[in-house]
């Protein structure tokens, strides 16, 4: 039997006494690229934390290679799961390659510092995706989309078979947005990484992800395919939302587009009018 | 399973590609490739020199080249014909260059303590004496010498132990409060500092007060001041200082890597609850070895890291003994000021050091709430 990269098995937390996950279960294969989409508050991040190991769940486990994820010392975990957060704080004064190099940190020791092969990784990680013009800028002069590459090459620094984003494309225009997620897809080419990323924009998703596992209500809605997942009553479900589904013009991947409801209002609107003005009349 | 199981590396390293990249950004400074020592060594001589100058003054003055005679004097296998006055020896030898020394290294203590308090808590405003560590030290000192409790046990000194302890109550209770009200990062911490350092100077005076009127005088020290030293408070504080700057200085990249905030660091593979226990340690017995000679001199932790951020960069493995000079030296300027603006008297150097250190906090809070 093959063993997943990573699998998580019925998963629960809650912060306080309001759950966020109850149970919760994901097999994810070595250099898939999962997306896990659903509504505002859904536990989208939490997830993501569990999965990384920021965060012990209160009930399940998550292994990767087969291996438990907690009870790894901070070092190990850190060669195992790499994450890039949602929005990243910049350390004021440091330049994007020392942030780079900070991802090299799993592989030296507490008193070591890094060396000549580590700027060299560092580096290559920066020409992947693309930032290593801005070596020696400081990373608190960059823009949201230059930091966010930023903080990718420092995660792919670490090294680890996996690679977590959180709303990787969040807070970006058009043109980053698909700038960052095409090198998401070099990257799983290059270094063979697998891939799970929180994602807010279902078109998006479908389009770069192989698999989606859509959350409502603390648990999976649906996991599959792109196809699978994005139908019309499965999202009115998760979102609340009436939805049609359109077909990418180069690959037919779905996307999905919100119904107005505000035709509908008007229609009501307008009868009223005339229920009142028959009223009038009498 | 072990971390090494976990993947292979599969990147491509040593085509000679990436060498030429290295090679290209050889110009980017690195601090962990190329360490700027030369830097440290020139601002080493540079204070070494202050201390002499400074050890010519007070009632006499002595030329710069006499105090260096007598300090070559004083070396081993150097005899010197003294060209010096009788006097200037004694004046020279036991009564400023011990008090010069203390000066440098409380100014040294107090600067590294602010620098590692500030990379920790990754708050620019973070001083010894700011988040309360300082008059927390300054309690545990008093609790001892105004105490029944004895001073030394078999000939070691016990000061210090309680000031640390003091110390340690103080920054933990900052701290929590801090973390708990959130909302205002940065206020918070230099707020509760505030209430708690207002709390333990209280307990400190009631203490005082209470005390013996013997022991009242001893105890003007905790105002800060250099006055009563000698080599005893010199051969005291030495080993703490030793101890708590190779500690820090140690964590250097690791303060770093905290610059990224716990969760991030703590991503990243750094063991965050360890790493803040131990500097928090470190710092505060270092903090606490200085007060317990110096009492409280406020503002060389915020004043020295400052500058060397202003002028050096941020990385914290240079930060951390550039600090640790600038400090030194600036404390040395701060006392000769204190010995000479108002002679005959003596100013207490926590004045002077407030009087250039505040105006720099203002300037530092308006820079961070401006980057925030």
């Amino acid at each position: 039997m093959m063993v997943s990269r990573l699998s998580a098995t019925d998963i629960k937390f809650s912060y306080g006494s309001s759950p966020v996950l109850r149970g919760i279960s994901l097999n994810v294969d070595a250099g898939e690229m999962v997306g896990i989409v659903g509504s505002n508050g859904a536990g989208k991040t939490t997830l993501l934390k569990i999965l990384s190991g920021g965060l012990s769940p209160d009930f399940g486990a998550v292994t990767i290679n087969g291996g438990p994820l907690v009870g790894l010392k901070p070092r190990e975990r850190a060669r195992a799961v790499a994450v890039v957060p949602q929005s990243p704080a910049a350390p004021e004064g440091i330049s994007a390659l020392e942030i780079v190099l900070m991802g090299r940190n799993p592989h030296l020791g507490v008193l070591q510092w890094e060396g000549r092969r580590d700027v060299e990784i560092a580096l290559r990680m920066m020409e992947i995706v693309d930032c290593v013009q801005f070596v020696d800028r400081h990373v608190t002069s960059l823009s949201g989309g230059e930091r966010q590459r930023v903080f990718i090459a420092k995660a792919l620094a670490q090294e680890a078979p996996v690679l977590m984003l959180d709303e990787p494309t969040a807070h970006l225009d058009i043109g980053y947005q698909s700038s960052i997620l095409d090198i998401t897809a070099d990257i799983r080419r290059e270094l063979g990484v697998t891939v799970i990323a929180a994602m807010h924009d279902l078109a998006l998703a479908a389009r770069y992800c192989d698999r989606l596992a859509l959350m409502a209500g603390g648990t999976f809605l649906a996991v599959g395919r792109p196809d699978e997942v994005l139908k019309p009553d499965i999202i009115f479900t998760a979102f609340g939302a009436e939805v049609s589904i359109l077909r990418h013009p180069v690959d037919g991947t779905p996307i999905p587009v919100p119904l107005s409801h505000r035709p509908q209002v008007a229609q009501l609107i307008q009868a009223g009018e005339e229920i009142r003005r028959t009223h009038a009349n009498e | 399973m072990s971390a090494s199981e976990i993947g292979p590396s599969r990147i491509p390293i040593g085509s000679g590609h990436a060498d030429a990249l290295v090679k290209l950004y050889r110009g980017h400074r690195l601090v962990g490739l190329s360490y700027p020592w030369r830097r440290l060594i020139i601002a080493a001589l540079v204070v070494l020199l202050a201390m002499v100058v400074a050890s010519g003054f007070g009632a006499i003055w002595i030329p710069p080249h006499s105090v260096a005679g007598i300090l070559l004097g004083k070396m081993p296998f150097i005899s010197l014909v003294g060209w010096w006055p009788d006097g200037w020896e004694t004046i020279v030898w036991q009564v400023r260059v011990p008090r010069i020394l203390l000066g440098s290294l409380v100014g040294a203590s107090l600067a590294v303590s602010g620098a590692t308090y500030q990379g920790l808590f990754r708050n620019p405003l973070a001083d010894p004496y700011l988040i309360g560590v300082a008059s927390g030290a300054g309690l545990g000192a008093t609790v001892v010498l105004v105490t029944p409790l004895p001073a030394y046990i078999q000939g070691f000194n016990l000061l210090p132990l309680a000031a640390f302890g003091g110390a340690l109550l103080a920054v933990m209770f900052s701290y929590v409060i801090a973390s708990r009200s959130g909302g205002l990062p940065l206020a918070g911490l230099i707020l509760s500092g505030i209430a708690i350092a207002s709390l333990a100077s209280a307990m400190t005076g009631f203490l005082m007060i209470r005390s013996d009127p013997d022991v009242r005088p001893v105890l003007s020290w905790l105002m800060g001041s250099l006055s009563v030293s000698g080599w005893e408070e010199v051969r005291l504080l030495l080993p703490y200082l030793f101890v708590g700057v190779v500690g820090m200085m140690a964590h250097g990249r690791i303060l770093n890597l905290m610059q990224l905030g716990e969760d991030e660091a703590s991503q990243v593979g750094v063991n965050v609850p360890r790493t803040k226990l131990v500097l928090v340690g470190l710092a505060s017995l270092t903090t606490a070895a200085a007060v317990s000679v110096s009492g409280l001199i406020g503002f060389v932790g915020l004043v020295a890291p400052h500058v060397v951020r202003l002028v050096w960069g941020h990385d914290y493995r240079f930060l951390i003994p550039m600090s640790l000079l600038v400090g030194a030296g600036f404390l040395v300027a701060a006392d000769v000021v204190a010995r000479t603006a108002a002679r005959p008297s003596e100013l207490p150097i926590g004045l002077v050091t407030a009087f250039c250190g505040a105006p720099f906090f203002l300037y530092v809070l308006q820079r961070s709430r401006r980057s925030q």
